[in-house]
């Protein structure tokens, strides 16, 4: 793959335990990819420091009221952090477990986007009607499935217009006046993708509600690092060989359906 | 351990009424017993701007919103602070970090560095007349007993007053930010010095708050800073021995 992939990783300060251990599983398992870049708001600049975790490249967001709306935010401006011409996003409490290459994210150029019908999911898809809010349509898939996600990097720049064009303001703004839980980026970047570029990704529809863990064993922060997470984060990172190879060979990767 | 110090607290500083936070405010006075300090004290002053509060605080896990997520683990409130003038205090403290010096150390400097950004250049603490405790840990802290009264029903006090820089570099704080001192990053010899002076602050001015005792050694300045208004023509009555002028 000619182009240049990055990992981002947007964080703050109370992950920084979990992001130690990421950057740790990715300097085991990735490969192939150009640089990883650390993003975190300027009042945790000096807590990273002592917490002791030093990514090689780190940048600095703004700060935002609250933290959980502001991450988004950051992510949906990732192409203001790097250059590269594909994004790979993971989240501080994802720790990968397996060998990954760009390769194995994508078909040629166009990256693998995981979807769920809504139609699966008890009630209804978690993060359907703000999703729906945001692009003033119905969306029929779920697209936050797994971790690591991929991104041509244009697309972000696309999203934010779309959101001047409909919202009348800027996304981020759009993004901060949403309630407790009111988006999701990872769902508005996959439906727009999926209503306006499809042709630009490749798509495959699971039946599982439960996140895909192939590449990235998928925590979640608030509950904490207790021991046991800590046990098996180690466990994953002391393993002397990867689970399964690597490039080109995306384990089962099923045929895609075509989505409605 | 240290980094887990600095992901649990964040600090907030308030010069005014802050809704957000009221609640949590509220709530950390009522559980130490003393939730009058809020309304009697706390509140009206942050209402007219005579005052400045620095808070550490605890952020419930899940959900981050809603009622009871924050918590507020300890508090300084400085009062009265007008003019490049403040009066200092104590750190009222949640019972589970009584003895957690760190984060009394980090409170207490990101409330001082705060008045330092608002341009207070003298800071003062209001000691009972022969308070040998509170006016030895205070002079080691660089303050020194000035010529203004402050006279109770029950006893004589004097102002104790230095300038913020001094206070600073007394305790050995000025190379350390809140955060370090809330990892318990502190720098030679420090600790001593800074624990010295917030407990004893603590065991001398809570019984104020606490209504417990008629002469509490330190008191809160509750009239102005500028304390020289308010002397009479004459100036100062003098102290016991001396002939007024």
């Amino acid at each position: 793959m000619a182009s240049t992939v990055d990992i981002l990783l947007r964080s703050y300060y109370k992950d920084f335990g979990w992001l130690s251990f990421c950057l740790r599983s990715i300097a085991k398992y990735c490969h192939g990819f150009r640089d990883v870049v650390v993003v975190v708001p300027e009042d945790s600049r000096e807590r990273l420091r002592l917490a002791e975790v030093t990514p090689a490249h780190v940048q600095y967001c703004p700060q935002f009221p609250d933290d959980y709306l502001g991450q988004q935010v950051t992510k949906l401006y990732a192409d203001t952090y790097t250059d590269a011409d594909f994004i790979i996003h993971v989240d501080s409490d994802c720790i990968f477990r397996r060998a990954c290459s760009p390769l194995d994210l994508c078909k040629g150029e166009r990256p693998h986007l995981l979807v769920t019908s809504c139609s699966q999911f008890p009630g209804r898809a978690p993060w359907q009607v703000a999703t729906e809010r945001f692009l003033r349509s119905r969306i029929s898939y779920d697209f936050m499935r797994r971790q690591p996600l991929m991104y041509p990097r244009w697309i972000y720049g696309e999203l934010r217009q779309y959101a001047r064009n409909l919202h009348k303001r800027e996304l981020a703004d759009y993004v901060m006046d949403q309630p407790p839980l009111g988006f999701s980026e990872f769902n508005a970047l996959g439906a727009f993708a999926y209503s306006f570029y499809r042709s630009a990704f490749h798509w495959v529809e699971t039946d599982e509600i439960a996140f895909n863990e192939q590449f990235c064993r998928i925590f979640w922060s608030w509950e904490g690092l207790h021991e046991g997470h800590q046990y098996e984060i180690e466990s994953i990172l002391g393993l002397k060989t990867a689970l399964g190879p690597s490039s080109g060979e995306c384990a089962r990767e099923e045929e895609s359906r075509p989505c409605e | 351990m240290a980094s887990e110090r600095i992901e649990l607290f964040r600090f907030e500083t308030l010069d005014g009424p802050d809704e957000k936070l009221a609640p949590a405010i509220q709530a950390f006075f009522r559980r130490l017993g003393v939730a009058h300090v809020y309304d009697e004290a706390v509140l009206p002053t942050l209402q007219d701007g005579s005052s400045l509060v620095t808070v550490a605080v605890r952020d419930r896990p899940w959900p981050p919103w809603g009622i009871g997520a924050q918590a507020v683990s300890a508090l300084a409130f400085f009062h009265p602070v007008s003019d490049g003038n403040a009066g200092l205090g104590n750190v009222f403290v949640a019972d589970e970090e009584q003895t957690s010096v760190g984060l009394i150390a980090a409170v207490y400097k990101e409330a001082l560095d705060q008045l330092a950004r608002r341009r207070v250049d003298k800071v003062h603490f209001v000691v009972r007349e022969e308070a040998a405790l509170s006016m030895h840990v205070l002079g080691a802290a660089g303050f020194q007993r000035t010529s203004h009264p402050f006279l109770t029903e029950q006893s004589r006090y004097w102002l104790h007053e230095t300038d913020i820089g001094a206070h600073i570099t007394a305790l050995g704080l000025q190379d350390s930010s809140p955060l370090e001192l809330l990892a318990d990053q502190f720098k030679g010899g420090a600790f001593d010095r800074i624990a010295l002076f917030l407990i004893t602050l603590n065991l001398s001015f809570l019984p104020y708050w606490q209504d417990r005792l008629r002469s509490p050694e330190i008191i809160p300045n509750t009239g102005i800073a500028r304390v020289a208004e308010c002397l009479p023509p004459g100036g100062p009555p003098a102290p016991q021995g001396e002939e007024t002028s």
